[in-house]
């Protein structure tokens, strides 16, 4: 009793110190309660949004370099292929016609072999962009002659593939050979060249 | 001597209550400016991070875009017309590489004096082997046997084996030899223009993964 009148007392006489520690009090936390506490929260999750958006934009980033590297990628093929097209390729069925014809028979002549036949077929169903003139020949001679027109037409400009040798003997003869080699070359049909073009 | 105290006030100790008090307002004060201080920090961090989550988003939808405007371009019909394309270019160019003159040179170094080749015919596979399927007739069984150990001995031709033989009216062994031919010309390297499609073919897979997912939305 004695003890409570005393803090009576203490306060009555000190409350011009007391009452403003209660206020200063009661300020700090309705400053916590209402804005550190609730803002904590929201800054938690907001925390976690971030990251969630900075790792989904750096998979992004990632990912658009690597489209642009495609883009960049697939039009460079494009234009190799193009240009492989261009300067290697006859051009068209006439193109493939002109380097294999009157150039082979002329080949053959010069590597002194004697032709005899020659069956020239388009291929009927080409798997690929690319159409196909095969040609089948028959020539008769030396085997050294038979060797000259082959390194003659390995080392030609023109785009002339030798797919298949046969070697036999003439009958009646007694050193010539005969040689059946089936060539083909390659050319870009048309209708493919307007399409790619477009 | 006086013991007991008379007054009717009891004395306590004013100055170290005050004291106390004192300390303890300043201590309020602090820890109000604090207080009000960290609120306001606390409420520009969380500006700052609502603000950086809105723009990495809309960055991630913008690039999303563009990813999609890619992938639309660069299709699956389209990249496997183009990688078609590039094989094919590439067996073509590895037929026109192969040197006839090389096998032939190689052949005559090992071919005995009783076999004769009668056809070759390559074969290109899709990794760039070569093999060779040589028709040959000899006296014998074993000149035929002789060139088959000449050519695996030179080191130009592996995995030789005699698939077909047969004994001719005029007392000849005609046989089908086939084997892989290790050719001199690089045939296993791309030609360099063209690089690799089936890279395109992964990143473009990766891409659709992402496409797919709740990553970006």
């Amino acid at each position: 009793m004695k003890n409570l009148n005393l803090l009576k007392r203490v306060f009555v006489e000190k409350k011009p110190l007391i009452v403003p520690l209660m206020v200063g009090l009661a300020i700090n936390l309705i400053v916590y309660s209402t804005a550190i506490y609730p803002q904590a929260q929201r800054i938690a999750t907001a925390k976690a949004q971030a990251e969630t958006a900075t790792k989904i934009r750096a998979a992004a980033v990632h990912a658009e370099k690597d489209a642009r590297v495609i883009a960049a990628r697939k039009i460079q093929i494009n234009k190799d292929l193009e240009r492989f097209y261009a300067e290697s390729l006859p051009d068209g069925l006439a193109g493939a016609r002109r380097i294999t014809y009157l150039r082979l028979a002329r080949l053959a002549k010069l590597a002194g072999l004697r032709y005899e036949r020659r069956t020239i077929q388009l291929e009927a169903d080409p798997k690929g962009r690319l159409g196909k003139l095969n040609t089948t020949m028959v020539l008769a001679g030396e085997y050294v002659n038979m060797r000259r027109f082959i390194h003659g037409l390995e080392t030609a400009q023109e785009f002339v593939v030798i797919e298949d040798i046969s070697l036999a003997q003439a009958s009646g003869q007694n050193s010539a050979l005969v040689l059946t080699i089936q060539l083909a070359t390659y050319y870009r049909p048309e209708n493919t060249r307007t399409e790619s073009n477009a | 001597m006086l013991i007991g105290n008379l007054s009717t006030r009891p004395f306590y100790n004013e100055r170290l209550v005050s004291v106390v008090l004192g300390v303890l307002l300043i201590g309020v004060i602090i820890a109000a400016a604090i207080s009000i201080g960290h609120a306001i920090s606390l409420s520009s961090q969380y500006t700052a991070l609502t603000s950086r989550v809105r723009h990495d988003e809309s960055e991630a939808k913008t690039l999303k875009k563009v990813l999609s405007a890619v992938q639309n371009e660069a299709s699956a019909e389209e990249t496997n017309l183009l990688t078609s394309a590039t094989r094919e270019v590439e067996s073509v160019v590895a037929r026109r590489m192969f040197s006839w003159t090389a096998l032939f040179n190689r052949i005559e170094r090992t071919l005995p004096a009783d076999v004769i080749v009668t056809a070759i015919r390559p074969d290109f596979f899709d990794d760039q082997t070569v093999s060779v399927s040589l028709d040959l007739v000899g006296r014998s069984v074993e000149a035929i046997d002789v060139f088959v150990e000449n050519l695996e001995q030179s080191g130009g031709f592996t995995k030789l084996l005699i698939r077909q033989e047969e004994l001719t009216d005029a007392g000849m062994y005609r046989a089908n030899l086939f084997g892989h031919y290790l050719s001199e010309t690089e045939l296993s390297r791309n030609p360099s223009f063209l690089g690799n499609p089936n890279s395109i073919e992964a990143i473009i897979a990766s891409l659709d993964d992402l496409g797919s997912s709740e990553g970006i939305r």
